[in-house]
């Protein structure tokens, strides 16, 4: 993720959340930004899918690109 | 006499045509002439007017009933045929001439890769004509060869060994594949996906099970698996799952994981990196290298163990 932050890379990057496995990382994530450690458009940096489908589904259109 | 050239109009064809095996059978004689050294012609190119002795040397071999020559560099040391390079195994080890003095093929290069992916040591040297009496297997490659087993060089014969069988069955997986006239080409680009998964199973069954629907999920849509190459905990299941729905799968894995994560080397491709970092650094460059080039995370990252 910070790779992408910092653009060496542009790729999408995408968490599997199962069962809610990745939301207490969101939450840490959400806080960083709250306090002002990073900026509030670094949540898409990464996208969560609630299913695998989803998932595939990010990956097939190439996921949210940064510099729109 | 040399003509001044930078003016001239530059006018290009291109010619297509089928083409069926390059070589069959392939026996070797030695060439009448030996490739010159860097400071006689510019050897690392197609276009160089080496083409001259090749030819010669190749329709000597045919008159001779070869299908043809071997050729020595300026100072003696095995360089390649007239138009695919060399390779010779020697005790499970693959040796192949420095590639200083001739031009270092496509082919040639994907062959090294695929040998090192699978653990076998290539040596490139100076490699001299009587090392040909201690080799086991001989192969050329080439965009024209391929993967050719030679079979004889004069007198001395050889077999079709594993090594040369294994290289050359992997050989044309990497190769683009041909487009059927008549049938429209799927618009679907071929992703290769880097998946990051835990190398344990974790609590749930759930974190297992969406394991495989992403393995079999990749396989379906044609995409290609990049992981870390462990055959343990969720790693293993994405990688089982892709393999068994008949997907690609790349494994990469630092030397000193092989044992803690049980590389798994019935994968497709298998790369053993010396770090971790080297690791990371060779699954992005993996990865398909665009905008549209995605890392996928399943339940629980590599860096989470």
């Amino acid at each position: 993720m910070t790779l992408r932050q910092l653009g060496f890379i542009d790729k999408p990057i995408v968490l599997v959340d199962v069962d809610g496995y990745w939301q207490p990382f969101m939450r840490l994530f959400e806080q960083i930004v709250d306090e002002a450690f990073a900026e509030k458009d670094a949540t898409s940096l990464v996208e969560v899918a609630g299913s695998v489908e989803g998932a595939l589904g990010v990956l097939a259109v190439g996921g949210a690109s940064l510099k729109p | 006499m040399g003509v001044s050239a930078p003016q001239s109009r530059i006018n290009v064809a291109i010619a297509v045509w089928e083409w069926g095996a390059y070589y069959s059978d392939l026996r070797l004689t030695w060439a009448p002439y030996r490739r010159p050294s860097p400071e006689t012609a510019p050897v690392h190119s197609k276009a160089a007017g080496l083409y001259m002795i090749c030819t010669i040397s190749k329709h000597a071999a045919e008159a001779k009933g070869f299908g043809d020559a071997l050729m020595l560099d300026y100072e003696g040391y095995l360089a390649e045929t007239t138009g695919a390079n060399l390779f010779l195994v020697i005790d499970g080890e693959l040796h192949t001439p420095t590639p200083d003095r001739f031009l270092n093929g496509l082919t040639r290069r994907t062959a090294i890769d695929l040998a090192r992916g699978r653990g076998v040591n290539v040596v490139e040297r100076r490699i001299p004509p009587e090392d040909l009496k201690i080799a086991q297997e001989i192969f050329v490659t080439g965009t024209a060869a391929e993967l050719t087993p030679v079979r004889a060089v004069d007198d001395l014969n050889f077999q079709v060994g594993p090594i040369t069988r294994q290289l050359g069955r992997r050989l044309p997986r990497h190769y683009p594949r041909p487009h059927r006239p008549g049938r429209p080409r799927r618009r679907v680009t071929a992703l290769s996906v880097c998946v990051f998964c835990g190398a344990r199973y974790g609590a749930r069954e759930s974190y297992a099970a969406a394991a495989i629907e992403l393995g079999r999920g990749l396989a379906s849509r044609g995409w290609r698996l990049v992981y870390g190459g462990g055959d343990v905990g969720l790693m293993g299941t994405v990688a089982d799952a892709t393999l068994s729905s008949g997907g690609e799968v790349l494994g990469i894995i630092p030397a000193r994981l092989l044992e803690r994560e049980v590389g798994k080397r019935e994968v497709d491709q298998f790369e053993v990196t010396e770090t971790m970092a080297e690791r990371k650094e060779r699954m992005i460059a993996a990865s398909t290298p665009s905008s549209s080039c995605p890392a996928a995370s399943a339940p629980s990252t590599s860096c989470s163990r």
